[in-house]
């Protein structure tokens, strides 16, 4: 039984090598917005890492110019759009094409579109006109260094920065100025993202996603002598709609171009757009003729206009506060929730108080993940009808239908292991299976809520997220005493804000067990902390922002995370290594200590995470006390939906966001509705962590089943099925113990012996998962191996130490309730009939050997999958 | 165009070049980072660690000598060994014990034999030189041609046949010994290597 047997998903006969190697390596692509960041941050770094130069590319390319994967044929009829196109604003765009076309196109030996490219991605400034008598002046600008693209036609103007991710338009004599974030739907290639800022110049609006960009042929020859001497390119590109034809003269020396013509059916059209190289550009919309006193409108994604606010003419402090806004996100929580979203009056907004209104809503709008949570009031029956109501909406629009509710065995099961971490005793099954009232569920979820085994298992579960996993603890009093510590909070459902208050401004020696524990764990460094803090309780992976800005999030700079790691310098560190620290050592606040950027000597002061507020108040309380108000605000944009999302995970085994630390613009939540929601519920309810269970577990969402007659991933990704979650080495061990009663319970309530078990405690020292991964646990071979052979299975087995097998000894039983109760024990349901059936044909098989036999039925059952998950 | 030839363009700042080169990295990187990690996100940070490595160590790198692909790996496999190194100290010697650094992630018997035999191939992939496992790779998941990988090495379509066919021969024999040494059966071999025979 010992001897593991090879595996029976490594080759068979009929496999050959390819389905072998491609099903070892089967793995999801990358995410489209990953290689899109991965390659805009290698360009960067290549761009510093080699001296600037023009390059001759002739990577894979004949030497006629056409390239491989030239675009299908079938799109190179349709040259009517293409026409429209440069005879407006797009012919100055054409400039922004020549610039921002990054894509690994090959080239010649010499003149080339690419090198063309090149050469202008290292101006600062691109300058284009265009000489078209019969239409009005349109210009345009562009500068790659400030990834800004502007184009004017006439009186009308478009602004697009790809830096803050804003479009602004201007409809001449309209008075309004429209923004709205540049979308990035994620259907873009890596090509397209690297030319999105590009195209929306060409078409002058956000609409004309999806069509590559790609050169068909290109030609050049040598034009003139001397001084007149330059070169023309030929170069036919090719988008979705069509081709498009280009003759562009070059300067030979510097391959940049001094103009460039359309051609159309074999002719040179009309319109040449020139191109000049200045220094310095456009620096606000207001620069290329926005008059000053334009009232700017901040679209929604739903494409409602927002008004911010009116523009004094007289006050070019309101200018800068717009501007502000767009670069210097500030507190949206200095705006109450309520209003957060609302449109303003029209009435000038002049004074400083609605100016900073004015710019906390921009920021609001442009960042929705940022607005504060909605306060809803409800009560917890309410809230739950409310979660069922919007998961449904999300499955109607996602055309995800959902399962069945489970059944109470199921339900019963479940809500055992996920509110008290482990399965329930035979008893209580037969408890509940003969309570017949409708609201049993309802009753059965309030009695867990109360009981000590909830408090115990929440404590393991908040302990494994907030202690960085395997530090060893033990000289300090063990992790063990900071999971009862946070217990005994959980048992006096201690507002959650309050507890993170109390983790955040812990003091004491570092040998006292409780909340220091989290600053002792994190080794008293001040970036630790705040990486760990960041991930607790904001749901943010701050620390990617470590040694350079954020790779996938552009609002995350590193600023930002040692901004939150400076709340944490100003307190007392032992010198040196934390295992030689005296444990006397008092973990306290002080007046000095400060961070600085990684390889600089620049001082960080403390500033709250994508909010760019400094605070530097020295009348303040302690750097730990502000940074503790703030994240535990009504108003802070990310507790609340952090808290939420790590309870639903918990839950239901995977978070709305997911993963739970890792909230970000591009990884958005499943439902954004239910977390909105359920955050504006838990900050109204006064952060009462207990209730936002309660609220949970009594919807119909939890207690749909985990069965399903198909293995659609859709309907458990969109929580339309319940996940199959691993049990915890917590629930594992718990369960077993329940099961065959290795313990005795520990009190009237029937809690479990949690705390000072060292048979429990080793126990889990093997099987311990990853933190905040509820769908995994450590099951490799050595803990199979003491799954099935190990200590504690061969106690829970064994005749005489078997609390189960022996009560089950008595003579009144008949084999068939002895089978009947084992399942029950172990799998907390009555077989069906052919499983009783096959167990009773193995017990009867030996007639003295029952009571073994039994032992062998629950070795089975407890080494079954069944057992081992919590469905 | 080769991958030296493509890494001493980008040496001199050819930005086409560079492309092409990590273009052309990026998907092997990315699957073994997967493979390795078993974290889809964690992938992610290893992948973006690995390759602009490369970018910071582009002057420094003598095309003539080293191999991009390996040296790649090389810095893959560290990046890799820093992932788990921040796992428990269990999961450490979970993995040190198998002799590979993959997660385990089911928890019925089936479900790790899968995941077992999983481990077994990409482990025995992993212990072939870096050409052969370059050309198994590419040709049985990338599905290039004999001519595509030919210009990517520099070789010629004979010489990549000929690797393949080494290739192949010493996947078999490296799997069979990982294989032996993992069970304990019933005669004392693998009889799994006995159907991977015919498969190759």
């Amino acid at each position: 039984m010992s001897t593991k047997q090879p595996p029976t998903s490594s080759p068979s006969p009929d496999d050959d090598l390819s389905s072998l190697l491609r099903q070892a390596y089967d793995c999801e692509p990358p995410r489209e917005e990953f290689v899109v960041s991965l390659a805009e941050r290698l360009e960067a770094e290549f761009e510093h890492a080699s001296a600037p130069r023009v390059a001759e590319s002739s990577a894979e390319v004949s030497h006629n110019g056409s390239h491989n994967g030239s675009p299908n044929s079938a799109h190179r009829h349709d040259r009517r759009s293409w026409r429209r196109m440069v005879r407006s604003i797009a012919a100055v765009a054409v400039a922004g094409v020549v610039v921002l076309a990054t894509v690994i196109w090959t080239s010649r030996s010499s003149y080339s579109w690419t090198s063309m490219l090149q050469a202008l991605e290292a101006q600062p400034w691109v300058e284009s006109s265009v000489e078209a008598p019969t239409e009005q002046e349109t210009r345009g600008w562009f500068s790659q260094r400030n990834q800004l693209v502007v184009i004017r036609n006439g009186d009308d103007v478009l602004w697009n920065d790809w830096d803050d991710g804003l479009q602004s338009r201007y409809r001449s004599g309209s008075g309004v100025l429209l923004r709205e974030r540049l979308k990035n739907d994620g259907s873009q290639s890596v090509e397209e993202s690297l030319l999105s800022f590009l195209r929306s110049g060409i078409a002058g609006t956000q609409s004309d996603r999806g069509s590559e960009i790609t050169v068909v042929s290109e030609s050049w020859r040598t034009v003139g002598n001397g001084e007149n001497r330059h070169i023309e390119l030929d170069v036919v590109l090719s988008r979705g709609e069509g081709d498009m034809h280009l003759l562009v003269t070059l300067d030979p020396q510097t391959h940049l171009p001094l103009k460039c013509q359309l051609i159309e059916e074999g002719a040179v059209v009309e319109s040449t757009v020139r191109f000049a190289y200045p220094e310095q550009g456009p620096q606000q919309v207001y620069d290329v003729g926005v008059p000053r006193d334009v009232v700017v409108e901040d679209v929604t994604s739903s494409g409602e206009a927002v008004r911010m606010a009116s523009i004094d003419r007289t006050q070019e402090r309101v200018t800068d506060v717009l501007e502000l806004a767009v670069e210097d996100p500030v507190r949206p929580n200095e705006t109450p929730p309520e209003t957060a979203a609302e449109t303003l009056p029209e009435s000038t907004a002049t004074t400083p108080a609605e100016s900073a209104v004015a710019e906390a809503d921009i920021t609001a709008i442009l960042h929705p993940e940022l607005n504060p949570p909605s306060l809803v009031v409800a009560s917890s029956d309410e809230m739950s009808r409310r979660v069922d109501e919007l998961m449904v909406a999300s499955w109607d629009k996602s055309g995800v239908t959902s399962v069945a509710t489970s059944s109470d065995e199921e339900f019963f099961r479940r809500v055992y292991l996920d509110l008290t971490g482990r399965i329930p005793t035979v008893s209580e099954c037969r408890e509940f299976t003969a309570d017949m009232g409708i609201d049993r569920r309802r009753h059965l979820v309030e009695q867990l809520l109360s009981r000590r085994d909830h408090a115990t298992h929440l404590g393991a579960v908040w302990r494994k997220f907030l202690l960085p996993d395997g530090v060893d603890l033990s000289m300090y009093g063990g992790s063990a005493s900071f999971e009862e510590w946070l217990s005994d909070r959980f048992r006096d459902n201690m507002p959650y804000d309050e507890l993170v208050r109390q983790l955040l401004l812990a003091e004491g020696r570092v040998s006292e067990s409780g909340p220091i524990l989290f600053y002792t764990a994190l080794n008293l460094k001040p970036e630790e902390i705040a990486a760990q803090t960041s991930r607790a309780f904001l749901g943010i992976r701050l620390e990617c922002a470590q040694c350079h800005d954020h790779f996938f999030d552009n609002r995350l700079k590193q600023t930002d995370f040692w901004g939150l790691a400076a709340f944490f310098a100003q307190i007392s560190q032992p010198e040196g290594k934390m295992d030689r620290v005296s444990p006397v050592l008092r973990v306290a606040d002080t007046d000095h200590g400060e961070v600085t950027l990684p390889d600089t000597e620049d001082i960080i002061s403390p500033q709250y995470p994508l909010e760019k507020s400094l605070v530097d108040d020295p009348d303040a309380p302690s750097r730990r006390e502000q940074l503790a108000s703030w994240i535990t605000a009504t108003d802070n944009p990310h507790f609340a939906r952090a808290t939420v999302n790590r309870a639903w995970a918990h839950l239901l085994g995977r978070g709305l966001v997911d993963p739970v630390d890792d909230m970000r613009i591009d990884n958005p939540s499943i439902c954004p509705e239910v977390l909105d929601e359920l955050a504006g519920y838990f900050v109204a309810s006064g952060f009462d962590l207990r209730d936002l269970f309660r609220v949970i577990v009594n919807s119909q969402t939890y207690q749909l089943t985990s069965r399903a007659v198909d293995g659609d991933p859709e309907r458990t990704l969109h929580f339309a099925q319940m996940n199959i979650k691993s049990f915890t080495a917590e629930q594992l061990y718990d369960s077993i113990s329940v099961a065959t009663r290795l313990e005795p319970l520990k009190s009237e309530d029937g809690s479990l012996m949690r705390f000072a078990n060292f048979g429990r405690q080793s126990f889990l020292e093997q099987f311990r998962a990853p933190p905040g991964q509820v769908t995994d646990y450590q099951a490799g071979i050595p803990q199979a191996l003491t799954l099935m052979n190990g200590g504690l299975m061969q106690s829970a087995t064994d005749l005489r130490s078997s609390g189960i097998l022996k009560s089950l000894e008595a003579p009144f039983f008949t084999d068939e309730q002895r089978v009947n109760t084992l399942f029950l024990a172990t799998l907390s349901r009555q077989p069906e009939e052919s499983e009783r059936q096959e167990m009773l044909d193995y017990v009867l098989a030996e007639e003295t050997g029952s009571p073994q036999r039994l032992s062998d039925v629950l070795w089975v059952l407890l080494n079954s999958a069944e057992f081992t998950l919590n469905h | 165009m080769t991958d030296t030839e493509l890494l001493r363009q980008a040496q001199n700042g050819d930005r086409a070049a560079w492309r092409l080169l990590y273009a052309r990295c990026l998907p092997s990187v990315w699957r073994h980072a997967v493979v390795s990690v078993g974290d889809y996100s964690a992938a992610e940070d290893i992948v973006g660690e690995t390759l602009l490595a490369l970018v910071r160590s582009l002057s420094k790198l003598d095309p003539d000598s080293i191999d991009v692909q390996a040296w790649l790996r090389g810095v893959l496999r560290r990046k890799i060994v820093d992932h788990h190194r921040l796992k428990n100290k269990q999961r450490r010697v979970h993995a040190a014990a198998r002799n590979d650094s993959s997660q385990d992630t089911g928890v019925t018997p089936s479900a790790l034999e899968v995941e077992e035999g999983r481990q077994l191939i990409i482990s025995a992939l992993e212990q072939l030189p870096e050409l052969q496992r370059a050309v198994l790779e590419w040709k049985h998941i990338e599905g290039l041609s004999v001519r595509e990988m030919a210009m990517r090495t520099g070789k010629s379509e004979k010489a990549i046949e000929s690797i393949l066919f080494r290739a192949r021969k010493e996947f078999r024999r490296v799997y069979e010994r990982i294989c032996s040494e993992t069970y304990v059966t019933g005669n004392g071999s693998c009889h799994k290597s006995e159907t991977l025979e015919k498969s190759l």
